[in-house]
């Protein structure tokens, strides 16, 4: 079942006196269980890709549904409510909560519904599950950027999103940790359902994903197997699966 | 010529006949070489002349391990390496590789390319791109370079992993390459006023 769909979704920017287009016609559909990886330098989109698809912002032209449900004409509110619990989100510019341990700012959105001592036992699981239990303690100055992203990660998977977005979460991590949070992204997917779209800035970083695609200049690119329709505006992207599938 | 060489190397592993040795080469090498499997057969004649391979003497044990059949009927033949093979092997993994020359359509494309082409040169580079992914595909859910550097893989497995890893880095690079000239491109055509004389 499709969860995440993006449909023609255009964006602009003004940037100085001109005016950028950070996405350029997106479609993109995400299944319960996808792990989709798309690769993008800097200025490609992939940022605001995330953000129009967590509801954040909202696109100039397309539609964003989320669950059967169009996310662009829904209240602040009900998108806000939607972020707290359904969409996990891991930004590049995270922060924890002030004054607040690493443990408990993991633990936090489960204090509400369970006792401070499950929560934080569960908070400690999946930092552990991510790599940085021995974080657990830290304040986020201590934390060095890989440290960081992980506990990002490990703050939206403590809710049991059903979508993740991801922007970069293997942005200044070792061999071994990049190993370690690919395989929990892939895991979670696999085995929890979870829909992901991650972002990488490179190839070898897109290869544990179910499905990769590419974003250069707001245009999502993907692979001849997977283009449908007029994604991209130049002559030639033709509807490879819709032939394959008997013009269906 | 280096497959020469590789067929010589799989014999210094153990010995083996052709269609055994191309199967070989495609497990340890990976499927981006592109194997046309009878460069093998051009290679094991030209390493016999040479006196590097030579077919396993029939007589100890069975004549049928050394001279079995192939589907057709014809004998089957199994090359081992000789002394000679060996050492020259040695010293082709001593010396210094060559690389190949670049050598793709669309290179030829943008280099005998008009200014009035650019809109169809951006869609080629898309094209392109697209290619590139579906190559990368390939490599999705594969055997994770950095999972098995770290775990106490036998190297065979490692080795085979870090030359499939040079095709990831080589399909990178081309489209961080597609992407720089699109973007320039894209510049080109949104700035026509520039003066640009056609090619001679």
């Amino acid at each position: 079942m499709t969860l995440l769909s993006l449909a023609g979704v255009t964006k602009r920017y003004a940037r100085g006196y001109r005016e950028v287009e950070a996405l350029a016609g997106v479609d993109l559909d995400v299944e319960s269980g996808d792990f989709v990886a798309i690769w993008g330098g800097s200025r490609s989109g992939k940022t605001t890709l995330l953000r129009v698809a967590a509801g954040i912002e909202t696109p100039d032209v397309g539609s964003v549904t989320f669950d059967g449900r169009e996310l662009v004409t829904r209240s602040r509110r009900a998108r806000a409510r939607l972020l707290l619990s359904e969409i996990g989100c891991v930004w590049q510019t995270g922060r924890i909560t002030r004054g607040l341990s690493v443990l408990d700012h993991v633990a936090l959105p489960r204090f509400k519904a369970h006792s401070h001592t499950h929560a934080r036992h569960e908070a400690h699981d999946v930092l552990e599950r991510v790599g940085v239990a021995q974080c657990a303690h830290a304040r986020w100055h201590e934390l060095s950027d890989g440290e960081r992203t992980r506990v990002a990660l490990a703050h939206a998977l403590i809710r049991r999103p059903r979508l993740l977005l991801a922007d970069e979460p293997t942005a200044n991590l070792n061999m071994i940790e990049r190993e370690q949070v690919l395989g929990v992204l892939r895991a979670v997917a696999e085995e929890a359902g979870v829909a992901i779209v991650m972002t990488a800035p490179d190839a070898p970083n897109l290869l544990q994903s179910h499905r990769l695609m590419s974003l250069d200049g707001g245009r999502l690119i993907k692979p001849r197997s997977e283009q449908r329709g007029t994604l991209i505006d130049f002559p030639g992207a033709r509807p490879a699966r819709e032939r394959a599938r008997g013009g269906g | 010529m280096s497959v020469k060489y590789a067929v010589l190397g799989l014999l210094a592993q153990r010995r083996g006949y052709g269609y055994d040795l191309v199967q070989r080469f495609e497990e340890q090498v990976g499927p981006a070489w592109q194997l046309n499997a009878g460069a093998i057969y051009v290679a094991l004649d030209k390493l016999e002349q040479e006196g590097l391979v030579r077919p396993t003497t029939p007589g100890h044990g069975d004549a049928s391990v050394t001279r079995r059949r192939t589907a057709r009927g014809a004998p089957r033949v199994i090359y081992e390496a000789t002394p000679d093979g060996l050492e020259r092997f040695e010293e082709w993994m001593a010396t210094g590789s060559t690389m190949s020359p670049l050598r793709e359509e669309l290179h030829l494309k943008l280099a005998l390319s008009q200014p009035r082409n650019l809109p169809r040169l951006i869609a080629l580079t898309y094209e392109q791109e697209q290619a590139c992914l579906e190559r990368l595909e390939q490599h999705l859910g594969g055997a994770s370079f950095d999972e098995l550097v770290a775990s106490t893989q036998p190297w065979p497995a490692i080795a085979s992993v870090m030359v499939r890893d040079a095709e990831i880095a080589h399909l990178q690079a081309t489209v961080e390459w597609l992407r720089r000239i699109r973007e320039a491109m894209r510049w080109l055509q949104e700035h026509p006023q520039a003066p640009r004389a056609p090619a001679r």
